[in-house]
């Protein structure tokens, strides 16, 4: 299992009282499984996307990440596992705004250690697979919104990780773009062995996703009215 | 804790292939036996990746990871670039605080100078005062020379002799020149060798030029008249010209018979305070500030000069804040993909240390240049001591005020990173 969280429980403080953001959660996402986490507003789902990512710890439960224990983790080793071992798409994209296309994804090799020059062919590859060959010195504000995600996805797959984390990658996008974005993510999943946990509230783009997992009040669930026929 | 290490072939400790999802490529391992510890050395496809595992024996019971990174700025000097315009403008309000501190350093120094080297080049290592209750003056001071016996039966006080210090009006054709006289014994360790008994008295050639005096050309001094001999270095006393005379003549034309203002010791470091009844001793150099106007001149610019400092380091310090609270959504981001705090911090120190370099280059070179150019005509000293020291500080107290302004990069949350758009 690459991805595993395992009765996970997170609390936050609310004035007097504890609001429980997820409720003993399970999530278990194979290498090459593209998995939706949906749900409304304040259902748990971002919460589940960072503790996942390392980003929360858990109160309770455990999280595993290809294979290894991350949930007594320092938060320097979280730090490290998350530069190696997790790729990010963040919500409205978050591109770094002085990075032109390709330093985005040497920045985040930069991040893991590596050395940005010596990969600095892989970055401009991979961002030609994207359909971004001629984007590659571009800075963000002078890409469309697609572009901008396609490059924050090619940022989140540059270290070759075993997790992708993508949170809301629609929300900015039209409906068309918003497909063409959905359908990346899975044909990247299913190419590159990644496991990919997708945030979303948006259950018009769920064909192309293996699992769909939905949330409410901080516990997941799987409603087979919306599980993809054929892959449960 | 329970740790996987994932796939491998063997254990951890016969294995020589092991292999793990994180860790594709094995190609070093050493065993801390008495720590229990393994550290396993892989490569990722393009970098050095450390992996320690503590060891109980059996199985691995805990593990920490290290990337080796180099000090290269990736994100920093990128944006550094793409805001060159804010940076450029920043660099030259701190590069205008450089040149000023080191034209205000040349200048401090060079008043310094035009104040005190007469004392500075005096072949002594103490100067005796009188004791008048209200510190060391060389204004002020009296002394009876047949007290000089006391001094030199001292121990420790290898030489002594009596210096006679008092402003006077040098007469030469049409020209009064103010100078101040200094008097000692000819043929005492104070002495220029050019002094006599003669009725010599000893000027330096920058004044000479500018009298057009040569040697053993007449000139008055209260009414007395000396011939002139010339020496090619010269030094000042309270801003003006220093001229030596033999001491008697000093005593006859100033009054002062018997006396003289200060004895000049040749000392070990021992000697201090009272020894004697009635006069205090200071080492050579703590005596600066027995001359009337030094401490007060030399106060003033060195406050200013330090006032230029704090205000470089407050003028970093606002615009790194500035700064800082602009990129707080790209810090979050930079976490959330993985960078540490110390990262952050190393990248936004090395932009403040490139602009604070560039702007004291700029800086420095320009305000050694205006020195150049204008020491002949005012006092200025350009050296290390006024110009690379100077710099070195305010470089120093820059980083400081720097490195308060980014500090809230260690309070900047990653989880900021979702959920929100920029």
């Amino acid at each position: 299992m690459t991805l595993k969280l395992d009765n996970i429980t997170l609390t936050y403080p609310d004035g007097d009282h504890t609001l429980t953001a997820l409720d003993h959660v399970d999530l278990n996402v194979e290498r090459g499984e593209f998995a939706a986490v949906v749900g409304p507003s304040g259902s748990g789902k971002s919460s589940l996307l960072a503790v996942a990512g390392t980003l929360l710890r858990p109160q309770s439960g455990s999280v595993v990440l290809g294979g290894v224990d991350v949930t007594d983790l320092s938060d320097g080793q979280r730090t490290l596992v998350r530069a190696n071992k997790i790729g990010f798409v963040f919500q409205g994209v978050n591109l770094l705004g002085a990075l032109t296309a390709t330093d985005q994804l040497l920045a985040s090799v930069h991040l893991s250690g590596g050395r940005p020059r010596a990969r600095r062919h892989d970055a401009i590859a991979l961002l030609t697979s994207l359909g971004l060959g001629a984007r590659l010195d571009r800075r963000p504000h002078q890409l469309s919104g697609g572009e901008r995600q396609r490059v924050g996805i090619a940022r989140a797959l540059i270290n070759d990780p075993d997790i992708l984390l993508v949170d809301e990658p629609t929300s900015a996008l039209d409906h068309e773009r918003g497909t063409q974005i959905v359908d990346l993510l899975a044909e990247l999943t299913h190419d590159r062995g990644v496991a990919t946990v997708m945030v979303t509230h948006d259950v018009s783009q769920l064909d192309r996703v293996d699992t769909i997992h939905e949330m409410s009040d901080g516990s997941v669930m799987i409603p087979a009215s919306l599980v993809p026929s054929g892959r449960m | 804790m329970p740790v996987h290490l994932g796939r491998g072939n063997g254990s951890l400790f016969n294995g020589t292939t092991q292999q793990h999802d994180a860790f594709p490529v094995l190609v070093n391992r050493s065993v801390d036996s008495s720590a229990n510890r393994m550290i396993l050395m892989t490569h990722q496809p393009v970098d050095v990746f450390l992996m320690v595992v503590i060891h109980d024996g059996h199985k691995a019971i805990n593990h920490r990871f290290f990337n080796h990174k180099g000090v290269e700025m990736f994100v920093g000097l990128r944006d550094l670039w793409f805001a060159r315009g804010r940076f450029a403008l920043m660099t030259t309000v701190v590069a205008l605080v450089a040149l000023l501190v080191v034209m205000l350093s040349g200048l401090t120094a060079g008043l310094a100078a035009d104040n005190v080297s007469a004392i500075e080049h005096l072949e002594a290592t103490h100067i005796v005062f009188q004791d008048s209750g209200d510190g060391p003056s060389y204004d002020q001071s009296r002394l009876r020379t047949h007290d000089i016996e006391q001094w030199t039966q001292l121990p420790g006080v290898t030489a002594a002799t009596p210096l006679g210090i008092s402003r006077a009006t040098m007469t030469a054709g049409d020209s009064s020149i103010p100078v101040v006289l200094f008097a000692a014994e000819t043929g005492t360790f104070l002495a220029p060798s050019q002094l006599g008994t003669d009725g010599t008295v000893v000027i330096p050639s920058a004044l000479a030029d500018r009298h057009q005096l040569s040697t053993n050309d007449r000139l008055t001094i209260s009414d007395s008249t000396f011939a002139v001999s010339i020496v090619p270095s010269g030094h000042s006393f309270s801003h003006s010209p220093v001229v030596w005379m033999d001491l008697h003549d000093w005593q006859q034309i100033t009054g002062n018979d018997g006396s003289a203002t200060v004895f000049a010791l040749q000392a070990d470091s021992g000697i201090d305070g009272q020894p004697i009844k009635g006069s205090v001793v200071k080492p050579l150099n703590d005596t600066f500030s027995a001359i009337g106007s030094f401490p007060a001149e030399n106060g003033s610019l060195q406050m200013i000069r330090g006032f230029l400092l704090v205000i470089s380091a407050l003028v970093i310090g606002a615009f790194f804040t500035v700064w800082t609270i602009q990129r707080r959504h790209d810090v979050a981001v930079l976490k959330a993909m993985g960078a540490s705090t110390r990262y952050l911090l190393a990248d936004a120190l090395g932009q403040a240390l490139i602009v604070l370099t560039a702007s004291a280059l700029i800086g420095g070179i320009t305000g050694f240049m205006i020195g150049e150019l204008v020491s002949g005509s005012v006092p200025f000293v350009s050296d290390v001591a006024t110009t690379v020291y100077p710099l070195l500080i305010m470089v120093a107290i820059g980083l400081l005020g720097a490195a308060l302004a980014i500090r809230s990069i260690t309070k900047v949350d990653p989880l900021t990173a979702l959920g929100g758009s920029k």
